[in-house]
């Protein structure tokens, strides 16, 4: 093999070194072989003065052995942009027409990572589903692609896998257009409170914890949610000239940046960087709700949103004392309650404000509390463990505990059932959905209490009284009250006991 | 119906038509006059079950929240199972209920009902009789489910099924109508007697 001078310079250091070349090579080929040997990714090849191009054969340039060829080493492997438009020439498949693409691929990663690469063409969009960058054999592209087309929503997959070898492709450095695309930059989503009232863009502000300015420097840059939240980071203040002072961060909306306005960051929507589909409507929009569940499982904001509608307006949110009253993944996974309440504004101010209606309930309830049945009343009451009598501190009216009917004398007749009585027994999986019937407010539980009792579809739960309706199923019902998790029989209204499963005819 | 829900049922209907389930004729999803909220399934009786063999017809009623609410679904054929109500076609599934997750499709739910047919829980029944019969007298109930089957459902007959057929007759022949005649029999473990004394009482 003939041998070539190679001199290279950055910043750093420079030298000189032998490279092995063919003379079939083109600079591309070059070019790799440069990086094997330096284990640097040379920027430019220069020849006689002149920047060389990628697709030209060393045969070509008149390179002759022991000629001299100038490399400008790239500082740090590459340029750090986030994502670069190269140009490709080849065919990437054989029912895609041979001619330049137009790769936007992201630098960052490293040099010729394919991974979020997008191909455009004539208004259809390609982008892999997988691939596979194979270093040592000849760089081999293997992708999948699915096939987007503009101003439409079809999408079909071209499912064919995509050999493709490097030496078809042309890599013009000098086509390296720095320019980042706007649609997939990466930004932090924050709910705006007080003026769009919807998921924004936010703004990431820090200030000075101590005189709320501006004028200050952190000591260091956060680099994850913790670094924002905690108290962590320092910095130094110029307006109150105090050097290693708490620094605090905050949000702003970029709708209205200059408005001073109440912009909570939601953690959990994040950038859609890899085309994930979300798990119910299977649509890969820009951001996702990610739910913190072993598999990730995301779904997009308007699916998310219904979610939460249709679990609070259900009751079916779960009380945990270490999350509170929370919503998981909805695919069912476990330990992927949302621990950021901020997440559920989504559903309205209005829903909002019933969730922590409910919230409260389930707090009262969880502490061995109970809620006054008083018409139009609900307040959650917190007595002392032995008084069977009790009286409500916000409308005054007094019931006893263990029927929740007006205070009465004597011994109460109508105790409700002991829990965790049939021993033994498989009893899972047969809740039905219950739904409180709350007005808007959650407040008019007066007029539709008294027809939840007129109508035979709703019952109260023996344990904890909530109104539960049915829509057909059997008569075994668990109470969906997190606290409660009774499991009563419909028709006896009782706790679930052998005799119901015996003896009932369930229809 | 919420564009989300049409968009899910087209979508999921694709997919059970092009399942393997499918291909092997194991499950079967059609629309109900060309409406996509009222579908019905069809699911193959599961082998070595009494259900072997027999073709069963669901009723999917897709409410206007799926897929965060459960599809509606019951039998439209008659069964014998513990999980399922002889009269009404119910089923006790709590993928059905409160185990409903949205990621769910209607492909999970026939092959859920197709596994419920394989693995009754009498412990949570939907039809206490059935249930007290599957564990008091597991070889009625088998024999009993077999012959719903096979009457109903165009299961394979079995050995006993002629001996059956004929209680059902001599029932029948009192006018009564064969399907309550099959019901009281089945209810009282085929005593003859019983069962027409429970329907003129
Ligand atoms: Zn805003
Ligand atoms: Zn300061
Ligand atoms: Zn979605
Ligand atoms: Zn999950
Ligand atoms: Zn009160
Ligand atoms: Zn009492
Ligand atoms: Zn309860
Ligand atoms: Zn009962």
């Amino acid at each position: 093999m003939p041998v070539i001078w190679l001199y290279y310079t950055n910043k750093e250091s420079g030298g000189r070194i032998p490279v092995m070349v063919e003379w079939d090579w083109n600079v591309f080929k070059l070019k790799q072989a440069i990086t094997s040997q330096l284990g640097r990714v040379p920027n430019k090849l220069i020849f006689l003065g002149k920047e060389i191009d990628n697709k030209t054969k060393l045969r070509d340039l008149h390179m002759i052995e022991f000629s001299t060829l100038y490399c400008v080493l790239a500082t740090n492997t590459m340029p750090r942009v986030n994502n670069t438009k190269l140009r490709v020439y080849g065919s990437l498949s054989p029912s895609l027409p041979s001619r330049g693409y137009d790769i936007q691929m992201p630098m960052s990663a490293g040099p010729l990572d394919p991974s979020g690469i997008h191909v455009e063409l004539e208004g259809e969009y390609y982008v892999p589903m997988t691939s596979h960058w194979d270093k040592g054999s000849e760089g081999v592209f293997d992708f999948s692609f699915r096939r987007y087309v503009a101003d439409s929503d079809t999408v079909s997959e071209v499912s064919e896998h995509i050999y493709e070898h490097l030496g078809e492709f042309s890599l013009h450095t000098s086509q390296i257009s720095y320019e980042t695309m706007k649609s997939k930059r990466r930004y932090f989503s924050v709910f705006c409170r007080d003026v769009c009232n919807t998921i924004t863009r936010g703004k990431l502000l820090v200030r000075c914890w101590n005189c709320k300015s501006n004028h200050f420097t952190l000591s260091c840059d956060p680099s994850c949610w913790n670094d924002v939240t905690g108290d962590v980071i320092t910095g130094s203040c110029v307006s109150c000239k105090c050097e290693g002072i708490r620094a605090e961060f905050y949000f702003n909306c970029i709708n209205h940046p200059q408005q001073e306005s109440i912009a909570t960051p939601l953690k959990q929507v994040k950038m859609n960087e890899r085309s994930v589909e979300c798990i119910i409507c299977a649509e890969s929009p820009d951001r996702l709700m990610v739910f913190e569940c072993t598999s990730l499982h995301a779904t997009c904001l308007p699916c998310f949103t219904e979610y939460v509608r249709v679990n609070l307006v259900s009751r079916l949110f779960r009380y945990e004392s270490s999350v509170g009253y929370s919503l998981g993944c909805p695919a069912g996974c476990p330990n992927s309650l949302i621990t950021d309440a901020e997440h559920f504004r989504v559903v309205g101010d209005e829903l909002y404000e019933r969730l922590h209606k409910f919230a409260a309930e389930e707090f009262v309830l969880a502490e061995g509390g109970v809620l006054c049945p008083a018409v139009g009343c609900g307040e959650g009451v917190i007595p002392g463990t032995k008084d069977r009598l009790i009286t409500c501190e916000a409308c005054c009216h007094m019931f006893c505990r263990k029927c929740m009917d007006r205070a009465h004398f004597g011994v109460c007749e109508r105790s409700l059932s002991v829990r965790g009585g049939v021993a033994g027994v498989n009893l899972k999986g047969s809740a039905i959905r219950s739904s409180w019937r709350f007005g808007g407010d959650g407040r008019d539980r007066s007029e539709e209490s008294q027809d939840w009792k007129e109508s035979s579809n709703i019952k109260s739960c023996p344990g904890c009284n909530a109104p539960v309706e049915r829509d057909g199923g059997c008569s075994h019902i668990t109470c969906s009250v997190g606290v409660c998790q009774l499991e009563w029989c419909w028709l006896c209204e009782k706790e679930w006991n052998l005799e119901c499963r015996e003896d009932h005819w369930f229809d | 119906m919420a564009s989300l829900a049409i968009q899910r049922v087209k979508r999921e209907f694709k997919e059970v038509v092009t399942s393997s389930e499918a291909e092997n004729s194991q499950i079967k999803l059609e629309m109900v006059a060309e409406n996509l909220k009222h579908l019905q399934g069809e699911i193959k009786g599961p082998p070595d079950t009494p259900f072997e063999g027999a073709t069963f017809i669901l009723d999917i009623l897709i409410p206007d929240s799926y897929p965060f609410n459960p599809p509606k679904v019951k039998f439209a054929t008659k069964i014998w199972h513990p999980n399922i109500s002889s009269a009404t076609g119910a089923i006790c599934l709590d993928i059905l209920k409160d185990q409903w997750a949205a990621a769910m499709t209607l492909r999970t739910v026939l092959l859920s009902i197709q596994a419920l047919l394989a693995s009754a829980e009498p412990d949570d029944p939907q039809d206490a009789v059935v249930a007290k019969q599957y564990k008091e007298t597991p070889e009625i109930y088998h024999m009993t489910a077999k012959f719903w089957a096979e009457f109903f459902a165009g299961g394979n007959p079995s050995s006993y099924s002629a001996d059956l057929r004929q209680k059902v007759k001599s029932l029948c022949d009192m006018g009564i109508q064969s399907l309550d005649a099959v019901r009281a029999l089945s209810h009282y473990n085929w005593d003859a007697t019983t069962a027409v004394e429970s329907i003129f009482s």
